[in-house]
């Protein structure tokens, strides 16, 4: 069911659409055709808003957040929108054979068409936008016959090609005829350098005291220090529980370890981790120094 | 009966949403709010603990070596621009970066000095989420822009900044309202930060189903909202709607850019696969949905006396520096700013690296920097700033500022005016009391 808060919400984004168009012109006609555009624009998911208090600067229409289901038919509804300056399609479904509705957009000066099905027989249409001055066709199917059709578009200043197929020499052909025109080109995936492990882990330097003893009362609790690493590692033929003594000398299991299993282990000097059978039943502990260390709990 | 998913999906393709509830509310953010900006989004990383100016954007060759530290310089993209030699990748997008020398404020706590840097004003002493406290820049800008229902208005990852335990003050929306707090969510990938990082309250609950209890929930909400056209005026309907925003995370493009899954591993390993980088990308990834300001705390969460990963290097300050804090953060960023411009994205977002303040000119005895709020550097890159130059500059010793001194308020309101937001606006507190957004002057960067 279409509940009533929607068909108020349907009416007052056309009254305030209106407002916001009809201040800025008293040309009735052109203020219905741009209503009808911008009521299509909300219906098919998309945004349109005015580029200033202005109305008549211009609007920025946008379906790449939400409207990505936007096809070519509901691109033409779109194109019929007085004066875009700026439409962003990005992941909708137009194709190359949609673009021919832009064609009228002459005060378009920001096209987002990524990761679209565009092609170049589709950017051909856009070469009479004599003001565009941004142009993404990033991850779209278009050649180095795209980068010619767009040799006209003096007032080019950004091309977005990353992940398509055009060339250096198509690239350098175009960066010629419109030599204000900055071509991104991306980074290459396939060519990405080999980094090093950015980060050394830290190592080992010196080894805890095993102090072996079934009683809990014995193991000590835990004193602020400072920050180091203990390396884990049960030596024994059981599984083991690994438990941290608070500050407060109550027990927080860390984990279990099976026979072999080690545990890098965050943790602080002066604080005491008791070791225990699967039983609960104390085997030992070690008290943490400074250093980062190992900690070896030993077959039993 | 209500059906959820028409009533999520009409929710979601409404362009106006549901933020305006009543008619004049909704008209006056027609007529005001919703004019097309200039940057739509901004990232801001910020390093906790304090940066050295020194090891990274501000080396000083030619300094006593006892200040020079053991570093040598990096040749960068740009001509007659240095950096320290261990951000190399960061050295290529030279290009990209307007390089800030010449900051300075008068906190060298770490406290006040990240408030006056994230909220830039000036420290009140507040607990860390007073309401009168100032709102950091992420949550300023989300309440100047609403991103429509389903999308948070600021996301801040991958932890709170916390100093020995003691949750700090500045990360939060203050005098704006918990409604712009930004929203902390953890990265779901890569090595940790060595160190302490604590895990908080209200982190978003990110898990993929929703229990039965929050559908009912949630449905309870929407039909009251369903009544809410109403004589009510201002927004006192959207903190419920805020708080709902979470679970809309759960299926919609917000959702899918938090999977990191889907990413291209490529481009994922190009980041690094370190909690840092993968941030980084988390970052842009939510941008790239949708919301208009992100966060990233690029070190461990907790100072815990400077003992993690973190920029509050007292100690071994140049090991800590070469092995392990520099590359993590010179990858992540440099795969950013070449992510953000391989997608055509970076002059729509503008990226601000903060941190509390500079390192001591002098190498203490444990072979650390100490604070120094006197003069520190920081970047700036895209929405518009012009990359390939330096703003003011430090002495010869990095220890004042030499020319073109200048403020966090000053950075905030370079940020506001990138975002095409008046940083002369005033705002009022809920008792009514007028703010200026922004004491500083923006920078001459663009």
């Amino acid at each position: 069911m279409k509940t009533p808060l929607f068909s108020i919400l349907a009416c007052a984004t056309l009254f305030g659409l209106l407002v916001v168009s009809g201040s800025g012109s008293s040309v009735h006609a052109e203020v219905s055709t741009s209503a009808d555009a911008l009521a299509a624009i909300d219906e098919l998911g998309g945004s349109a808003r005015p580029l200033s208090s202005n109305p008549s600067d211009g609007w920025e229409v946008e379906f790449h957040l939400r409207g990505n289901d936007l096809n070519d038919a509901g691109l033409a509804r779109v194109a019929a929108l007085d004066n875009i300056v700026s439409l962003n399609l990005r992941d909708t479904k137009i194709t190359g054979g949609g673009l021919a509705h832009l064609k009228g957009l002459s005060q378009l000066r920001s096209l987002h068409l990524e990761r679209t099905a565009v092609d170049d027989a589709g950017v051909a249409h856009l070469a009479g936008l004599a003001n565009l001055e941004y142009l993404n066709l990033y991850s779209t199917n278009i050649t180095d016959e795209s980068l010619t059709s767009l040799a006209g578009l003096a007032n080019l200043r950004r091309l977005y090609v990353w992940q398509t197929g055009v060339t250096d020499d198509g690239v350098a052909r175009l960066e010629k005829q419109i030599p204000k025109l900055k071509i991104s080109r991306g980074v290459d995936l396939s060519k990405l350098p080999t980094y090093t492990d950015e980060t050394e882990e830290p190592k080992p330097t010196t080894a805890l005291k095993w102090i072996a003893t079934s009683d809990r009362a014995d193991a000590p609790k835990s004193v602020q220090g400072v920050n180091t690493q203990v390396f884990f590692e049960n030596a024994s033929k059981k599984r083991v529980k690994l438990y941290w003594i608070s500050y407060g000398n109550e027990l927080t299991l860390y984990a279990q370890l099976e026979p072999g299993g080690t545990r890098q282990q965050n943790s602080y000097s002066r604080n005491t981790w008791l070791i225990a059978d699967e039983n609960d039943k104390p085997l030992g502990y070690f008290v943490v120094g400074t250093e980062v260390a190992k900690a070896v709990i030993p077959s039993q | 009966m209500w059906d959820l998913r028409y009533s999520r999906r009409d929710v979601l393709r409404s362009s106006i949403g549901l933020a305006g509830l009543t008619i004049p509310s909704f008209l006056q953010a027609r007529s005001l709010g919703t004019i097309a900006p200039k940057a739509k989004s901004c990232i801001v990383i910020y390093c906790w603990g304090g940066i050295s100016h020194y090891e990274s954007w501000d080396p000083k060759p030619d300094a006593p070596a006892e200040t020079r530290g053991e570093f040598s310089p990096v040749a960068t993209q740009t001509p007659g621009i240095q950096f320290c030699e261990h951000i190399p990748l960061m050295a290529q997008h030279s290009d990209k970066l307007a390089v800030i020398r010449s900051l300075h404020h008068g906190d060298g706590g770490h406290g006040g000095a990240m408030y006056h840097n994230l909220t830039g004003h000036k420290p009140t002493g507040g607990k860390a989420k007073d309401r009168t406290n100032w709102p950091s820049l992420p949550a300023m800008i989300a309440h100047f822009r609403d991103p429509g229902v389903g999308t948070p208005r600021a996301i801040r990852m991958p932890y709170s900044m916390y100093d020995n335990g003691a949750l700090m003050a500045g990360e939060y929306g203050g005098w704006l309202g918990p409604d712009y707090d930004p929203m902390l969510v953890p990265t779901p990938a890569g090595k940790p930060y060595g160190g302490v990082s604590r895990k908080d309250g209200r982190e978003l609950n990110l898990q993929p189903r929703i229990e039965r209890e929050r559908l009912a929930e949630r449905r309870t909400l929407l039909e009251r909202l369903d009544h809410t056209t109403d004589n009510r005026t201002g927004y006192d309907g959207l903190g419920q709607f805020a708080r709902m925003a979470a679970d809309l995370l759960l299926d919609g493009a917000v959702a899918r850019a938090y999977d990191l899954e889907r990413e291209d591993p490529r481009i994922r390993e190009m980041y690094g696969n370190h909690v840092g980088g993968q941030s980084m990308l988390l970052a842009r990834r939510l941008v790239e949905a949708g919301v208009p300001v992100v966060q990233v705390c690029a070190g461990a969460g907790d100072l815990a006396g400077g003992s993690g990963d973190n920029w509050d290097t007292h100690r071994d300050h140049f090991v800590k520096m070469k092995t392990r804090l520099l590359p993590v953060f010179d990858r992540a960023v440099s795969a950013l700013l070449a992510d953000l411009e391989q997608r055509g994205m970076l002059e729509e977002t503008i990226v601000a690296v903060l941190t509390d303040f500079g390192r001591t000119p002098k190498i203490n005895k444990n072979g650390g920097r100490d604070h120094y709020p006197n003069v520190y550097s920081t970047i700036l890159a895209g929405g518009g700033i012009r990359g390939g130059q330096v703003h003011g500059s430090s002495d010869k010793s990095g220890s004042q500022p030499a020319t073109g001194a200048c403020t966090p308020g000053d950075l905030h309101a370079t940020v506001f005016k990138a975002l095409g937001i008046d940083h002369a606006t005033e705002l009022r507190d809920e008792m009514g009391r007028p703010f200026r957004i922004c004491d500083g002057e923006p920078l001459p960067l663009f």
